[in-house]
């Protein structure tokens, strides 16, 4: 499903990416772990198309497409999800009209009719049950005001109403309770299906728990420097990055 | 520049220069008295120039070289006129076409018992007294020459008196509305409120232009907002693209009134809107709010003045505007706190968005405090589109334009928080999108 080889990507010319290989497919699930800094977010931002970052070598393909060429929204379409780690704040537009436009441009990109205003409102509903969001934040400008925990549910929110066929998390978990931590595993776990494939960036072993992942990775310096399954990210919260940065040293 | 403006003053001169007797017939003396000594002023100082502080940036030299014309009789019939109000509001109506009272199309019906709303003519026959004593007593004919061309020329307008403790519960809709015409033409509009204590009212005023007319619209309106008593005032600018819209507001408010003042600048080749309030008793509120749309060749210029004459007052303004192509737009905003107006709390904001690299804005608080104990903020700010919210939205599935096209109406949407009336909001928000230009289609997701 998603095919990164050798992607290199900087910021204001300084290397962040520096060769990340790493292949998904369908029903999978990876965890990406690592130290502050090594690049976890830019990976997850150029995978959506983030223009601050440029791409100096390598290759991203999505299913049959070549994924740096598109637009951040015909990724969104072609059904590409990022649960930003920092949810942006727009003052203004209210968060149902924003799930509204959102969900009906994905619905179209797939062929499907738009929704009317009471199907809509009501899927909305249902999802935010799942997520126990009060429906009050419906008529709130998206994301304004919300504390860190309502942002990330927010986000979680979005990506069970667009189900997204690769859904990216990145650090969704960190700064919850473990009550949201569950809401949040739960919403993963109902999307977690043969035909989609999900991506965590996270810290903790803890979110691991309840979301057991098929592949662990380490990504440290811009590079995988280390792969394996659920017992990787065992070792990692005993032992620290220490040992596998050192041994590369 | 006395030279340039001759010809046209002139032409203005003409038809109300008291010795011409262009005065309409049987008008009273001291009414003609005004306009003489407007004319006089007028006269001797012209036009206001760009050498004038408060003009800066706004060169009206266009205007003193065009030539108008005077209204000519036009008869629209109410089918017409239907178009331009707002859908489903339910509000009293007077409707001026071309700079003429269209009586017949008037609605008054189920207007309080002694509340008069008519036209400033026919209030001079019917009130003379009460006209005389209000008509000119706020705006200062010296001001600029705008206003005293506006007092020596003042064709008609509209008149409002709200007895004491009268409150109204529909808004009062007034429409000014100017036609494809042959010739340039000037529309000189006095209108005249008095909101009586404890009193309370809404006014539209919608001055619109269709087709590509070159015309001149030169208002004045001057609100007398007596103790207690509150009004709300909508200026709602949608003249033609070839239009000229000068206009001042020009109100006096006593102790513990109220004042909302909403002024939204959509349409018009060239504007420039005067807000002047005056708190002359103790525990007076004015808020002013403003929302300035430029494009194209589009000169917007707000100048909004605030004077804190006695104490306990209080003034909140924002003013945001949305710039593109080379459009141009001017905020002043000048807060006057005088010596014994202690305890005063005021606020100023303008905020604008350009949204291409000619767009220009000239934005200037400008603070006058002479008293110590004052609470009094202002900021300035200008930008763009932000970047982060734009690829937000863009990772949703939204596309780029329809992205840019949310935010931008966001960004304007905080002014219709003001609107009560959901009615005006609605339609507010359609003339916002249209002249924005805007993807129609983020209607359904507003
Ligand atoms: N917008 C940015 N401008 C400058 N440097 C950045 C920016 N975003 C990330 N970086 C730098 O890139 C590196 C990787 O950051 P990031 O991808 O956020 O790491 P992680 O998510 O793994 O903590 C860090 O050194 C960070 O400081
Ligand atoms: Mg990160």
């Amino acid at each position: 499903m998603l095919t990164i080889k050798n992607l290199h990507a900087n910021i204001d010319d300084k290397a962040i990416l520096k060769g990340i290989n790493l292949q998904v497919n369908p029903g999978e699930v990876h965890a990406i772990m690592g130290p502050n800094g090594s690049g976890k977010s830019t990976l997850a931002n150029v995978l959506v198309g983030r223009e601050e970052y440029q791409i100096t070598q390598g290759e991203v393909r999505f299913e049959d497409q070549d994924l740096l060429n598109m637009a951040p929204e015909e990724r969104a379409r072609a059904g590409i999800f990022l649960a930003f780690q920092y949810p942006v704040e727009i003052p203004g537009v209210s968060n149902i009209n924003f799930l509204k436009a959102a969900l009906n441009n994905v619905r179209a990109a797939r062929g499907l009719a738009k929704l009317d205003a009471i199907d809509l409102l009501q899927q909305v509903k249902d999802k935010m049950q799942q997520v126990k969001m009060n429906p009050d934040f419906l008529y709130r400008s998206v994301n304004e005001g919300f504390s860190g925990g309502e942002k990330k549910r927010n986000e979680v929110l979005q990506m069970l109403l667009l189900e997204p066929k690769l859904a990216l998390l990145d650090e969704t978990d960190s700064g919850l309770d473990i009550d949201a931590l569950k809401i949040v595993a739960d919403g993963v776990n109902a999307l977690r299906s043969p035909e989609r494939a999900i991506v965590l960036v996270t810290h903790y072993q803890r979110l691991l728990d309840y979301i057991v992942p098929d592949f662990v990775h380490v990504l440290s310096g811009g590079q995988i420097i280390k792969s394996g399954d659920k017992n990787l990210a065992l070792e990692l919260e005993q032992q620290g990055y220490g040992w596998l940065t050192e041994a590369r040293a | 520049m006395i030279m340039n403006t001759l010809p046209t003053m002139q032409q203005h001169a003409t038809p109300f220069n008291l010795q011409n007797n262009p005065v309409p017939a049987g008008e009273q003396l001291w009414l003609q008295q005004i306009r003489q000594n407007a004319l006089q002023h007028f006269v001797k100082h012209g036009f206001p120039t760009t050498r004038q502080e408060d003009w800066k940036y706004t060169k009206i030299t266009p205007l003193a070289e065009q030539v108008y014309y005077l209204p000519t009789r036009t008869q629209v019939s109410a089918e017409q006129i239907a178009e331009h109000l707002i859908p489903n509001l339910d509000s009293y109506l007077l409707v001026f076409v071309n700079g003429q009272y269209q009586t017949e199309l008037a609605e008054l019906s189920g207007l309080p018992a002694g509340v008069i709303l008519c036209e400033l003519t026919e209030a001079l026959t019917q009130q003379p007294a009460l006209v005389q004593a209000h008509l000119t007593k706020i705006a200062a004919t010296a001001k600029h020459g705008l206003s005293a061309l506006n007092t020596a020329h003042m064709q008609t307008g509209y008149f409002l008196h709200v007895p004491a403790n009268i409150k109204l519960t529909k808004p009062i809709q007034l429409i000014f509305l100017s036609t494809e015409q042959e010739l340039p033409t000037t529309y000189q509009l006095r209108n005249l409120v008095i909101a009586d204590t404890h009193s309370k009212l809404t006014l539209i005023e919608n001055y619109i232009g269709i087709g590509s007319t070159n015309y001149w619209t030169n208002t004045l309106t001057e609100i007398h907002v007596e103790d207690h008593a509150q009004v709300e005032h909508f200026k709602l600018l949608q003249e033609s693209q070839s239009a000229y819209h000068t206009g001042t507001l020009s109100v006096q408010q006593g102790a513990h009134s109220q004042l909302n003042s909403h002024s939204f600048a959509l349409g018009g080749r060239l504007i420039r809107s005067d807000s002047d309030i005056v708190q002359t008793a103790e525990y007076v509120s004015s808020e002013l709010n403003g929302l300035y749309l430029a494009k194209g060749k589009q000169h917007i210029d707000h100048h909004t003045s605030i004077d804190h004459a006695q104490a306990y007052g209080s003034s909140r303004e924002l003013y945001k505007g949305i710039i593109d192509e080379q459009g141009r737009a001017v905020f002043n905003g000048r807060v006057l706190v005088r010596q014994d107006a202690q305890k005063i709390n005021a606020a100023q904001t303008n905020k604008n968005l350009l949204l291409s690299e000619q767009a220009e804005i000239d934005t200037k608080p400008q603070l006058e405090i002479y008293a110590d104990d004052v609470k009094c903020a202002h900021g300035a700010t200008v930008g763009q589109l932000n970047a982060s919210e734009l690829f937000y939205l863009r990772s949703r599935g939204l596309n780029e334009q329809t992205a840019r096209s949310i935010l931008t109406f966001a960004f304007a949407n905080e002014l219709l928080e003001f609107v009560n009336q959901i009615q005006l909001r609605n339609y507010l928000r359609h003339c916002i999108i249209q002249q924005l230009a805007q993807d129609p289609t983020i209607l359904e997701m507003l």
